[in-house]
């Protein structure tokens, strides 16, 4: 009954694939894959879509993102182009690999994320709310950030997601904004002086 | 002879699009699309096959909609059915199979019979 169906080598499908039980592509796939059993993308098999199951193995070729309730292997031999996501991804040794690694879910990677932001906003809390009322008051001020930097200094835990982001504009805006600005005219400058040549 | 690996899909999986290439297939789930395949294809019990079928051979115990085309011999078996035009060297119905549509058969008919075939 729980006999696994097959895609063999020498077959194409262009064209989703859905449903229950565990797949082996041993040929080719063009288009997605969305099964609730173990998928297993052998070393002659081609996916080229997106990949989803209980489990994931790719020994062959995947293009494409691959994602899993369980886990996902890249083995030996394999090549993947796309995102790997499951809360248990393993690349083994002499798999190639391209693409980002997502573990454990959706949620817990953006709380790893915002946690370094939130360290180096409350490293530089002390320099906007003060510095930056000194040197552009009406650039911050409209930003409504002096509000999030008084507030998390005294609540750091029980305010945690919601004001550092702006914070984070705020500073990175005016930096990133900077080198442009003054090398666009020294560009003009040299334009100015070959048409005066 | 290279043996080659048996196609299956199994009865929960929904299969949508084109499907072509060499080896044999047997279906157990749901296909739609189109299937072009140079092998045996069996269309299993309880699936459910929305699509023209090209194939070397043909065995359906299943539900087939769509035209038929094959190299050798078509079989509807018990329980099967197909809803469309067959065109294969050999068509078979087995008793309690269906067959809604045409059946072309390619065969000559004896001497002085030709001229009744095509006017």
């Amino acid at each position: 009954m729980n006999r696994p169906s097959v895609l063999p080598d020498g077959m194409k499908l262009v064209g989703d694939v859905e449903g229950e039980g565990d797949l082996a592509v041993l040929g080719t796939i063009e288009g997605d894959v969305r099964i609730d059993g173990a998928l297993v993308v052998e070393a002659s098999g081609v996916l080229k879509g997106h990949a989803h199951a209980r489990s994931l193995i790719v020994r062959g070729v995947l293009v494409g993102d691959g994602s899993a309730v369980d886990t996902v292997r890249v083995e030996p031999g394999a090549r993947m182009v796309g995102d790997a996501r499951a809360p248990r991804v393993s690349i083994i040794d002499g798999a190639l690999f391209r693409g980002r690694v997502e573990m454990s879910g959706d949620a817990p990677p953006r709380v790893v994320r915002s946690t370094p932001r939130r360290r180096s906003t409350a490293g530089e809390i002390a320099a906007p709310s003060s510095a930056g009322a000194l040197t552009s008051p009406g650039s911050l001020a409209g930003v409504t950030s002096p509000g999030a930097h008084t507030t998390l200094p005294g609540f750091a835990p029980a305010a945690p997601i919601e004001p550092p982001p702006p914070a984070v504009v705020v500073v990175a805006a005016p930096v990133r904004r900077g080198p442009p600005n003054p090398s666009l005219p020294a560009l003009r400058r040299t334009e100015a002086r070959r048409t005066e040549h | 002879m290279i043996q080659k690996t048996l196609g299956y899909f199994g009865p929960g999986l929904v299969v949508r699009g084109k499907l072509t290439g060499e080896g044999d297939l047997t279906i157990d789930g749901r296909f739609e699309g189109g299937l072009e395949l140079t092998g045996d294809v069996h269309i299993g019990e309880h699936s459910v096959v929305n699509a023209p079928v090209r194939a070397g051979a043909l065995t359906v115990s299943g539900d087939v909609k769509g035209d038929v085309v094959a190299a050798g011999a078509v079989a509807v078996r018990d329980g099967g059915r197909i809803v469309g035009d067959v065109r294969a060297q050999r068509v078979s119905i087995d008793d309690g199979g269906a067959l809604h549509g045409g059946v072309e058969m390619d065969f000559e008919l004896p001497d002085g019979l030709e001229g009744l075939l095509t006017p």
